[in-house]
């Protein structure tokens, strides 16, 4: 009881521009890293599906390191050590960015190569069998059945990422885990600005799976199910469309 | 064969193919030739290699003996000859496998439009044209997954159409429908045969190849076996094999 009456939330407001940034920060690292990952991991995913061992040993590699080692250890790895070697200086936001974007690629290289390889093998060999060239076959067959598949657990690495920004605090990046951090030790209200810290993330996160829910509604893989409504309209409009066009769509095709 | 046809083309010829999965050999020596207009019943035991010498046909397998010429084309690994042969060869499966994403429409005009990078417009009037001769043309706004087995395998015949192929291949298309659509798809290749289409038809449906093939090749552990017209091969057939095949599918 004496703990709860003890509590003062009033510096959280004085303090709300830096929490502010701090949240601003957070989302564009999380957003840009996500950005870069999409199509970095399904780069990566084609190499392991289509690439030979070659390609295919070096990448496992890759994602193996980034899944099971820590994002703060690589961090720090990417900061201190990458300089030495490369003798390239990043800025420490520059670094978590690399470091975030590193590891984010390496769930959604898991992702798209799950949802390539769910595709079945009749549909690349219907396509090939008409003639389709390799090309034409992943962007108008394999691909738009693949987006669907993998939308929700992208959806979840989306969240993910956002929520590993909390990490990148070990470097002098200026996100809103930092300022918060910062902020308590200033005002010994710890207490109080995590919870407030916890509640931001709370509700962001609540927020984007609630963005990502729509989307899924609206591009999910239960819309061919659903659109039986839809499609007996639109196969109406044709055959209406078919009728008014009169004998001319029954004309044979001109010869080659 | 008369002499005159003997001079012509021939649609698809194959001389002394083999092929292997490994050490397995599942196509040994195959000799056979097709002529424009053939319309060729291929039969025999599950695991007999009928399906592979048909995707081997359009290079969905890979044969690593002989050759393989289609409409004058050699099958080998030049990309330019396989697109060109793929353009030639349509091929219907026993899955259908449609374009779950793609209307039916989408599903007939994906190709003629990535291919031979036909007009929206040119393409979809063909699609209809082929969609009308496969009766059905009032599904052409629905996807496949509203569609009964017997209507999908049509609209796959469609889709082939639609590219204009000079010869038509069919992995069991009728294997994997219930009995009362057998029929209609059946019926659609008949049509087909009628219009005078090369056609290479891997099937079980024994009645389909006393009616409509003009010969019947059975094939057993990945050799041709026999092959003859329809009445000799069900009335007269040689090979004690095919005996027993022909026992087992009729007896029942």
């Amino acid at each position: 009881m004496e703990f709860l009456t003890s509590l003062d939330f009033s510096p959280v407001w004085q303090y709300r521009w830096p929490l502010f940034w701090g949240l601003v920060e957070t989302l564009w690292m999380a957003a840009l890293a996500f950005a870069i990952a999409v199509p970095a991991g399904l780069g990566l995913a084609l190499g392991r599906i289509y690439g030979g061992w070659l390609v295919n040993l070096p990448i496992m590699a890759f994602v193996d390191l980034m899944r099971f080692t820590p994002l703060l250890v690589q961090a720090v790895w990417i900061h201190f050590a990458l300089p030495a070697v490369t003798g390239m200086n990043f800025a420490a936001t520059q670094s978590a960015m690399i470091a975030l974007s590193l590891h984010v690629t390496a769930y959604v290289c898991d992702v798209m190569r799950a949802g390539i390889i769910a595709i079945p093998k009749g549909q690349g060999e219907a396509a090939r069998a008409l003639g389709m060239k390799r090309r034409a076959v992943f962007f108008h067959v394999t691909m738009p059945q693949v987006w669907p598949l993998v939308l929700p657990p992208l959806g979840n690495v989306a969240v993910a990422s956002f929520k590993l920004t909390t990490i990148l605090g070990i470097l002098a990046v200026d996100d809103l885990m930092k300022v918060t951090n910062r902020i308590s030790t200033l005002t010994f209200r710890t207490f109080e600005f995590y919870t407030t810290a916890a509640v931001i993330y709370l509700l962001v996160g609540l927020l984007l799976t609630f963005a990502v829910h729509r989307v899924e509604r609206r591009f999910g893989a239960s819309r061919l199910e659903r659109s039986a409504a839809r499609a007996d309209r639109a196969s109406l409009a044709a055959a209406r469309g078919a009728v008014a066009a009169g004998p001319r769509t029954v004309e044979p095709p001109p010869d080659r | 064969m008369t002499a005159a046809s003997a001079t012509r083309t021939p649609a698809i010829r194959i001389e002394g193919m083999s092929k292997w999965y490994g050490a397995f050999q599942v196509l040994a020596d195959i000799d056979l030739t097709v002529m424009p207009g053939d319309r060729l019943v291929v039969c025999g035991p599950s695991g007999s290699g009928k399906s592979t010498l048909i995707r081997c046909i359009n290079r969905l397998e890979e044969h690593q003996e002989g050759t393989i010429t289609v409409d004058g084309i050699r099958l080998d690994e030049n990309t330019r000859n396989i697109d060109a042969v793929r353009k030639e060869v349509g091929m219907v499966f026993q899955q259908f496998n449609l374009f779950p994403h793609l209307t039916i429409l989408e599903n007939c005009t994906l190709a003629p439009r990535t291919v031979r990078r036909m007009s929206k417009s040119d393409a979809e009037a063909r699609a209809m044209h082929y969609l009308h001769k496969v009766r059905i043309p009032e599904q052409a706004g629905k996807y496949p997954g509203q569609l009964s087995g017997g209507q999908q395998q049509r609209v796959a015949i469609a889709r082939s159409l639609c590219m204009d192929p000079r010869i038509m291949l069919f992995d069991e298309p009728t294997s994997a429908l219930d009995p009362e659509m057998i029929k209609e798809v059946l019926d659609t290749m008949t049509d087909l045969a009628q219009e005078g289409m090369t056609m290479v038809v891997v099937t079980h449906e024994m009645g389909f190849a006393r009616r409509v093939a003009d010969r019947v090749v059975f094939m057993d552990r990945g050799r041709i076996v026999e092959q003859k017209p329809p009445e000799d091969f069900f009335n007269a057939p040689e090979h004690p094999r095919t005996k027993l095949f022909l026992d087992q599918v009729l007896g029942h």
